[in-house]
């Protein structure tokens, strides 16, 4: 097996963590060695939850880069700008936990901007309404969020900015393919009806609507070119 | 400052044009030294189809947050910074993750004085050119068919000839039918057809079926697949290469010629002229940092 594929096998939960150990051992190379090479392979998160002993699918012991306190107004703010009906929403997804893996990666020049809002949203919450943003009611949280989303809560700087921003990547957790950390089991897909990015669609598939569940990759495997 | 060997040809970037250049260039036998700023790319690294990676983080165009490229559009101003809408950063170029429409220039768009400004018909139009400097092209549309020609044919582009009625004249149509509409296309087509234009398929440099060019084109470019209609072109490279790019169709051909010196990872940063202004020394960082000339 390539280093590739036993990263592959691993996070996909077909190999084992003791095996996981083994196979890179018998590779010749260093389990750290092996989890910058997923970094490579642009699933950051997903290996690090797995060092931390965690199910690899995306679910985080503890949060990366915001506070446990950051990330529980984080998870309150997701679970209102995607709302769970009797849909899955956010919180099934994932969402806040793309956000944060985000947060602790590509998206690190965005960390500041987060660790203030969230604050300055949770000082909001607790001065006007007397408790924390997590704490409040659905109805009292979509009231604060309307407010935020227009501009009227100065208390915030850049709300709006900061509202439109938070929307953003937790659309972005919704939807984005699982790796991430976010789309978890793939519901967000499943909402939408999306397939997936299939390898291709052949004739009886092309201009009708693809009735099959989603799947996160799929197809032969890639062949090489190099110049 | 180390100083290099003389090359007939230097090409600075390795992309759409260059790939092409470095091709003719090295197959006419010329010495040519090809700098490219960015790395060498392989499937693996262009084609995942992972939306965040390509369209929502804009992976091909990352490399532009950490070393800006400067722009103005007149000479007196000053360049500022850009971090968007950057080419790709790799050997091959946008055209890895271009859209892939592929039509020609129409004849009238080489006249645009003579035929927008010289008939009178931007004023008719009320329209404000102040500023602009609107001139007719210095060739037209005849000169260029034999090269739109060759690039259709060598490339790889799906169309009908003669279908667009302001298209100029062809002396050959297209290498491949075109691509499958799609169920948008076919909407619009049928409500354009009942409101009397003339919708036509727009050429696309997508492989409708398996194709290598016939001679008397360039025989050597290997033999690309049919697009799978997987739906994901535009800032995606192709997972199965059937779109029309240079990384996989000239440039290995122009490497094998032996004539192209392809340097990756090096920076072009002046290009020194003579007296009379013929540029004749380029001084680029190479890999390691290291300053050539």
């Amino acid at each position: 097996m390539s280093m590739e594929e036993v990263v592959r096998a691993y996070l996909q939960g077909r190999m084992d963590r003791r095996e996981f150990i083994r196979a890179l051992g018998a590779l010749g190379v260093t389990a750290g060695a092996a989890l910058s090479y997923v970094h490579v392979l642009g699933a950051p998160g997903v290996a690090l939850a797995a060092t931390a002993g965690s199910p690899a699918s995306g679910a985080l012991a503890s949060p990366l880069a915001l506070t446990s306190e950051e990330f529980g107004v984080l998870q309150a703010l997701a679970a209102r700008i995607f709302p769970t009906t009797d849909t899955p929403g956010a919180t099934e997804a994932g969402a806040a936990e793309y956000v944060d893996l985000a947060l602790a990666g590509p998206y690190a020049s965005f960390l500041p901007r987060y660790r203030q809002g969230l604050a300055e949203l949770d000082r909001y919450a607790a001065s006007t309404i007397g408790a924390s943003f997590a704490a409040l009611s659905d109805a009292q949280q979509d009231a604060l969020l309307e407010d935020l989303e227009a501009g009227r809560v100065t208390a915030v700087e850049g709300g709006q900015e900061f509202f439109r921003l938070v929307q953003r990547h937790v659309v972005e957790g919704v939807f984005c393919e699982p790796q991430y950390g976010g789309n978890r089991d793939l519901v967000g897909w499943r909402l939408v009806g999306f397939p997936g990015q299939r390898y291709g669609y052949s004739d009886p598939y092309i201009n009708r609507v693809v009735e099959a569940p989603p799947i996160a990759v799929d197809g032969p495997p890639p062949i090489s070119t190099r110049v | 400052m180390r100083a290099d060997p003389v090359a007939d040809v230097c090409l600075i970037g390795v992309g759409a044009v260059g790939g092409i250049l470095a091709k003719e260039l090295g197959s006419a036998g010329l010495q040519v030294v090809a700098f490219e700023r960015g790395p060498a790319v392989t499937l693996e690294d262009y084609a995942a189809r992972d939306a965040i990676k390509w369209v929502t983080r804009v992976a091909l165009h990352e490399w532009v947050r950490h070393e800006p490229i400067t722009y103005r559009s007149q000479p007196d101003q000053r360049a500022t910074p850009r971090y968007t809408t950057s080419p790709t950063n790799s050997v091959g170029g946008a055209i890895l993750h271009w859209t892939a429409q592929a039509a020609r220039f129409l004849p009238a768009d080489f006249k645009v004085f003579t035929n927008e400004i010289a008939s009178g018909l931007a004023e008719r139009a009320g329209a404000d050119i102040t500023g602009h400097e609107v001139s007719d092209w210095p060739i037209g549309y005849d000169d260029l068919e034999p090269y739109y020609e060759r690039f259709e044919w060598e490339l790889g582009v799906s169309g009908r000839g003669g279908d667009n009625p302001f298209g100029g004249p062809r002396r050959r149509g297209f290498p491949m039918p075109p691509l499958r509409a799609g169920a948008k296309s076919q909407l619009f087509e049928a409500a354009c057809r009942r409101l009397g234009y003339h919708p036509f398929v727009n050429p696309s440099g997508i492989n409708s079926q398996a194709y290598r060019p016939p001679a008397p084109y360039d025989t050597r470019i290997p033999e690309r697949p049919a697009c799978v209609y997987c739906g994901h072109c535009n800032n995606y490279g192709c997972h199965v290469n059937a779109k029309a790019a240079t990384l996989y169709s000239v440039i290995p051909v122009a490497v094998a010629t032996g004539n192209v010196d392809l340097r990756t990872n090096s920076k072009v940063v002046r290009i020194s002229t003579d007296d009379a202004g013929r540029a004749t020394v380029v001084t680029y960082f190479d890999p390691e940092g290291q300053i050539h000339e």
